[in-house]
């Protein structure tokens, strides 16, 4: 009996231990964390929608899955920020839409996967609208899913701005 | 004493080199080479935990039981790994993003787990603290070297300045996968010929008893005995 006690009670205090150690880390670095994403998506705001001004947050309902939030620009275009998954879920992807429908940038704004060649897919997708952006646009030589899972996240980020601007038509 | 320090401080950086001797920890070696930056990065992020494990790991050595010590071990570096990505992420982001799934992967690094097994569970608090900076060393010395140059060559760079006149000699694949397995084994040849002008490596000084199927095989590897048939 001993000699199974004493061994689940070692691991167990060890692994005690370790969480409070964790715990206390967290409690240090989690407002870090969070200020320095909130800073990571005003960049990423500015940068795929570069004549944008002022963006602000919107909630928006019967939107795609994959679309998480919403900014709405003074000038009437839209960031859309998508959730999908690559080769682990976590792949978030920011993707700016002009008042015309017209895809201003694209760009990973967080991601669990080893990137390369893949960071400069966004550049592909710059200039075109629902009508052109065809899977054609990011064949080569990337990694398959997290390619299509990019892919998607475009297309959701199309899908969402029809649903928003049939809504304001509607109005 | 001192030199016996000193003898374990040096054994990582050359003599067990872990990346170029035991060729341990192949995988982030040939992930972060790519460029000088993430190397130096990856380096330092292995030797803290590394640090920071084979200390804690040998003042438990007396209180944690053999038959769970991998799990324990285990969970004393994943806790060290967790804090180091979390404490990255806060105050060093782009660091955190450059270098992605290997930061976790630290956890799996054969060179942390076998230096804990090797060596911090059988010795002093000060010797396993000056193996793992020892080990760390070497591994950090063997990743610059490497991405030094991965870089200059391949992308005619270092540390992501430009150097202009390579720019009409640079070799692209080096960059790439590749051409880091080719710098990787001349490295180790590099390596191999340089320890035979010093007498040869000693096989047996890190062979048997680090080894993780150690308990079934029983040297039997070193003796010549077949696989399937047994050395007991």
């Amino acid at each position: 009996m001993k000699n199974k006690l004493y061994p689940t009670l070692a691991l167990g205090i060890i692994c005690l231990v370790v969480v409070l150690m964790l715990a206390a880390v967290n409690t240090l670095t989690a407002p870090l964390i969070e200020k320095a994403q909130a800073e990571k998506v005003q960049k990423a705001l500015c940068e795929v929608m570069p004549e944008g001004v002022n963006f602000t947050e919107i909630e928006v309902d019967g939107l795609p899955v994959e679309v998480t939030d919403v900014y709405c620009e003074d000038g009437g275009g839209y960031v859309f920020q998508m959730s999908v998954v690559g080769y682990k879920p976590g792949l978030i992807i920011i993707c700016g839409i002009d008042k015309d429908g017209v895809i201003t940038g694209a760009e990973f704004i967080e991601s669990k996967e080893t990137l390369s060649a893949e960071v400069g897919l966004g550049e592909r997708f710059i200039g075109h609208t629902s009508d052109t952006v065809t899977p054609e646009l990011v064949a080569g030589s990337t990694a398959k899913k997290t390619t299509g899972a990019y892919y998607s996240a475009i297309e959701a980020a199309l899908e969402a701005f029809e649903i928003i601007t049939e809504k304001e038509d509607a109005q | 004493m001192k030199n016996n320090k000193l003898a374990i401080l040096l054994k990582g950086i050359i003599e067990e080199n872990p990346v170029l001797i035991l060729v341990l920890g192949t995988c982030p070696t040939l992930a972060t080479t790519g460029n000088v930056i993430s190397a130096f990065s990856m380096g330092i992020a292995a030797t803290l935990v590394l640090i920071c494990s084979n200390a804690v790991i040998s003042l438990l050595r007396k209180v944690i039981p053999d038959t769970v010590r991998i799990p324990c071990y285990i969970v004393i570096i994943a806790g060290f790994v967790t804090a180091l990505q979390m404490l990255l992420q806060a105050y060093l982001p782009s660091i955190y993003d450059m270098l992605g799934v290997y930061l976790a992967l630290i956890v799996v690094n054969c060179i942390i787990l076998g230096r804990a097994e090797m060596f911090a569970r059988k010795n002093p608090v000060l010797d396993s603290v000056m193996d793992g900076v020892g080990m760390g060393i070497g591994f950090l010395v063997a990743l610059l070297l490497m991405a030094t140059v991965r870089e200059v060559f391949g992308a005619a760079s270092f540390a992501g300045i430009s150097i202009p006149f390579m720019e009409y000699f640079k070799i692209p694949i080096l960059t790439q996968a590749p051409g880091g397995y080719l710098v990787f084994g001349f490295l180790i040849a590099l390596m191999n010929k340089l320890n035979q002008k010093r007498g040869g490596v000693k096989k047996k000084s890190f062979s048997c008893e680090g080894c993780p199927s150690a308990s079934a095989c029983h040297g039997g590897c070193e003796n010549g005995v077949k696989e399937g048939e047994s050395n007991v």
